[in-house]
């Protein structure tokens, strides 16, 4: 995937909808078979109609549609053999912080209007549109973390939007002088504590925590 | 023309001072305490001081980086992208002076808030403290500066002289090159002010040069040479004394023999607590000099009297001074050494008690250091130095202590000795209703012997200095304990000098007269080689300046010397010619 025209472009790769909208949070209903490949720290771009909202996962959680939930005492194979339509009956989502959006070709970390329900979501994972969100003016840009830290991502989650990309972040060793500065900088703008904390946690994950 | 600022005015006050906000992506290094800067107010221009210098981390964040686990480049790389965020710098300043499109003057208000800070330039410079003109006003030395200006300070030759001044610094500071730069100037001045005004009083130096580097050379602190002291290059105009007859051989000094007859019972109480004598003796001392001199008969050989035995007998018998000397004495006295010394004791006995003759037997023996000196038994040469000081035509004087240097009672005789001296001829001429026809300034090394706490009162030198300044004596008071001094002293002295001192009475003592003094402390303890703070007279407003290389300033008196040579010659060959000569 090179392109965000070519991401939006085949409605099938859609991995949920827009279920609720509040304030700087956006609630997405994931379909069941895409909920596997969605992680705390995943980028969902929101295919609305004029600014396209981009942010990251908050939370994710999953319950029955209907009623409760009774035992079955059944494993995951045979469940599927037995109810292979039984995540019909359950409700998967996820909550994106609303960090960014997509104004024209250009990812902006900043926050335009608010998407409408029903409104396709995509996830973004491919390293072309990773260049395009982490660095959309060609040097790294760390932004986003400031409406994701405002939405409520502690050190744990920022942990982990870097150990789900850390694939990605990994082709830029060279360049972790730079990475870790814009991100301390950033960190120090979102008013957190222990910034040292973090930094440690991310050169954990991504392997940079070697002397 | 406005210049880049460097920081904002952000608080303070004209008394405590006022405190600056350095912007980001400055040097704090670039700031050093003491440098000049300039504060551009809405309608006045400003000069201050920095004072202080700070950094300062607005929150936990470097603790909790350098806790991290992380690599150490990590941890300076996160440390300095967040460096604008979570340090400040600041400098604190002492205003100095103020200046609008009227007038320059000490500074009285303050600058507005959020005032730019900018580097002080050449043309503040001058327009704050003035130009060198090469007769009254002479280069000292480069100001302090944040940056660097390539322009340099003048003091005002006349006005110092005008009224004592000080020189005061730890040892290895600078005094003696700057004391000597100083002498230069004065000597420089006088000759020029002699030809542009023949009716002005002349200026006359006397040095007491404990370390012969006024009247030799200046070294370094490994002893190496490094240029001529000022009576040498001006030796001409100087007659330079020593009491070190090696030095007089072999530099063509002139020898300076003290007659101990000359000293008073003052010279010798100061100089006791030198030698370890018990304030008992001290007390005695006015009635051992009455026995002594009278009941003895010994007149003005008193203070032989004090340590006559043997062994001073055989060391007196070596010199033909030291023969007359005997010879005068057995003539007074009647008596020879033995049986001198055995009536002097019996007469203190008798006439004092037995107390003062136990005091006189164990105390006497520390001064037989006194026979070590250069003595002699004819006239000294105290009144030729006392002419030459008194006398429009006379010369510069300098007193070089020599293989003495580390004798501080002979140094405090000879100098009390002068002093004394000097006062009595001004004095008579002050009684006969003449004035002096020259202003004299004593240069007084090691100056706490002489106008210290417990000596001021009994020295001459107090007495100068309480008395001579309206009859035209001034003191250039050179001390490294300024603590020391007597108060009135200190604050006799109208422009000081005051490189660097650590000890807080001394500080105090040296700042006594500066104005917003408690800011200007906090520079003094830091102060680097060569680096003085002046105020007073001599300068248009407080400075700290890095004192001008002595061997730049050596080649202008050189030259300046040379010249002088030349146009004597010149006006001589000019009378011969003329048949005057």
């Amino acid at each position: 995937m090179r392109s965000w025209a070519e991401l939006l472009s085949d409605k099938n790769r859609a991995v949920g909808e827009v279920a609720g909208v509040e304030a700087g949070k956006i609630e997405v209903f994931v379909y069941p078979e895409f909920y596997p490949n969605i992680h705390v720290g995943s980028i969902l771009l929101v295919d609305s109609e004029n600014a396209k909202p981009v942010g990251l996962v908050l939370k994710l959680a999953h319950s029955t549609q209907h009623g409760q939930i009774m035992p079955l005492r059944k494993t995951r194979d045979e469940l599927a053999r037995i109810y292979p339509d039984i995540d019909r009956y359950y409700r998967y989502v996820c909550v994106m912080a609303y960090t960014s959006h997509l104004s024209g070709n250009r990812i902006v970390h900043v926050r335009a209007s608010m998407p409408r329900l029903h409104d396709l979501v995509f996830v973004v994972n491919s390293d072309a549109l990773l260049d395009l969100f982490l660095r959309p003016e060609g040097s790294w840009n760390f932004d986003f973390l400031r409406y994701y830290i405002a939405e409520g991502a502690s050190s744990l989650e920022l942990r982990e939007f870097f150990y789900h990309h850390r694939d990605y972040f990994s082709r830029f060793g060279a360049d972790r002088n730079s990475i870790v500065s814009k991100v301390a900088r950033t960190l120090y703008l979102s008013g957190v504590s222990g910034i040292g904390r973090y930094v440690e946690d991310i050169c954990a994950v991504l392997g940079w925590d070697y002397e | 023309m406005s210049r880049r600022y460097f920081g904002k005015i952000v608080g303070g006050g004209l008394t405590g001072g006022l405190r600056g906000i350095i912007c980001m992506g400055e040097n704090i290094e670039d700031y050093p305490v003491g440098a000049m800067v300039s504060i551009v107010g809405r309608t006045h221009r400003y000069l201050a001081m920095i004072t202080d210098v700070r950094i300062e981390s607005t929150d936990a964040t470097v603790g909790s980086i350098m806790s991290a686990r992380i690599p150490t480049d990590v941890k300076e790389i996160t440390i300095n992208a967040l460096e604008p965020h979570i340090s400040s710098k600041w400098i604190e300043l002492a205003l100095i002076a103020q200046s609008d499109e009227k007038e320059i003057k000490n500074a009285d208000t303050v600058p507005s808030f959020y005032s730019d800070i900018v580097d002080v330039g050449a043309e503040d410079i001058k327009c704050f403290f003035g130009g060198e003109d090469m007769y009254r006003r002479w280069n000292i030395g480069r100001p302090k500066t944040p940056k660097g200006v390539e322009v340099e300070i003048p003091i005002d030759v006349e006005k110092l002289v005008e009224l004592s001044f000080g020189i005061f610094g730890k040892s290895g500071t600078g005094k003696t090159f700057l004391g000597n730069i100083i002498a230069g100037y004065i000597v420089m001045f006088d000759l020029i002010r002699a030809e542009r005004d023949p009716f002005e009083k002349r200026i006359k130096l006397l040095i007491f040069d404990m370390h012969s580097e006024y009247a030799l050379e200046l070294r370094d602190n490994m002893g190496n040479i490094i240029a001529d002291g000022v009576a040498k290059i001006f030796s001409e105009n100087f007659i330079r004394y020593t009491p070190d007859v090696e030095l007089a051989k072999e530099r063509g000094l002139r020898m300076l023999r003290i007659n101990y007859g000359e000293l008073t019972v003052d010279d010798i109480r100061l100089i006791l607590p030198m030698f370890g004598v018990s304030g008992a003796f001290s007390s005695y001392l006015p009635d051992y000099r009455n026995i002594l001199a009278r009941k003895i008969g010994l007149g003005d050989l008193w203070v032989w009297g004090l340590i006559i035995d043997e062994h001073v007998e055989e060391r007196l018998q070596d010199s033909r001074e030291g023969r007359t000397i005997l010879d005068e004495i057995s003539k007074r006295t009647g008596t020879d050494v033995r049986g001198l010394r055995t009536r002097i004791l019996q007469t203190i006995r008798r006439e004092i008690g037995l107390a003062a003759e136990l005091s006189f037997r164990a105390q006497t023996a520390k001064l037989r250091a006194l026979i070590n000196y250069p003595y002699t038994a004819r006239e000294s040469q105290i009144d030729e130095i006392v002419n030459n000081l008194t006398s429009r035509n006379g010369s510069h004087i300098t007193i070089s202590l020599g293989r003495y240097e580390k004798e501080t009672p002979l140094y405090m005789i000879i100098a009390n000795l002068i002093a004394r001296r000097l006062r009595q001829r001004i004095l008579k001429k002050s009684v006969a209703g003449e004035e002096l026809e020259t202003k004299i300034v004593i240069f007084l090394e090691e100056a706490h012997n002489f106008l210290g706490k417990e000596t001021y009162r009994l020295s001459p030198f107090g007495a100068i200095a309480r008395e001579m300044r309206k009859k035209g004596v001034m003191l250039c008071v050179i001390d490294q304990k300024p603590g020391e001094l007597d108060s009135d002293v200190i604050s006799m002295l109208w422009t000081n000098f005051v490189f660097t001192l650590t000890d807080r009475n001394d500080i105090e003592a040296a700042l006594m007269g500066a104005p917003r003094k408690e800011l200007l402390k906090k520079i003094i303890e830091i102060l680097g080689r060569r680096e003085v703070l002046i105020y007073g007279e001599g300068v248009t407003f407080p400075v700290v300046i890095r004192v001008r290389d002595y061997g730049d300033v050596a080649r202008i008196f050189e030259h300046f010397a040379k010249r002088m040579t030349q146009i004597v010659e010149e006006r001589v060959e000019h009378l011969r010619e003329h048949g005057f000569v």
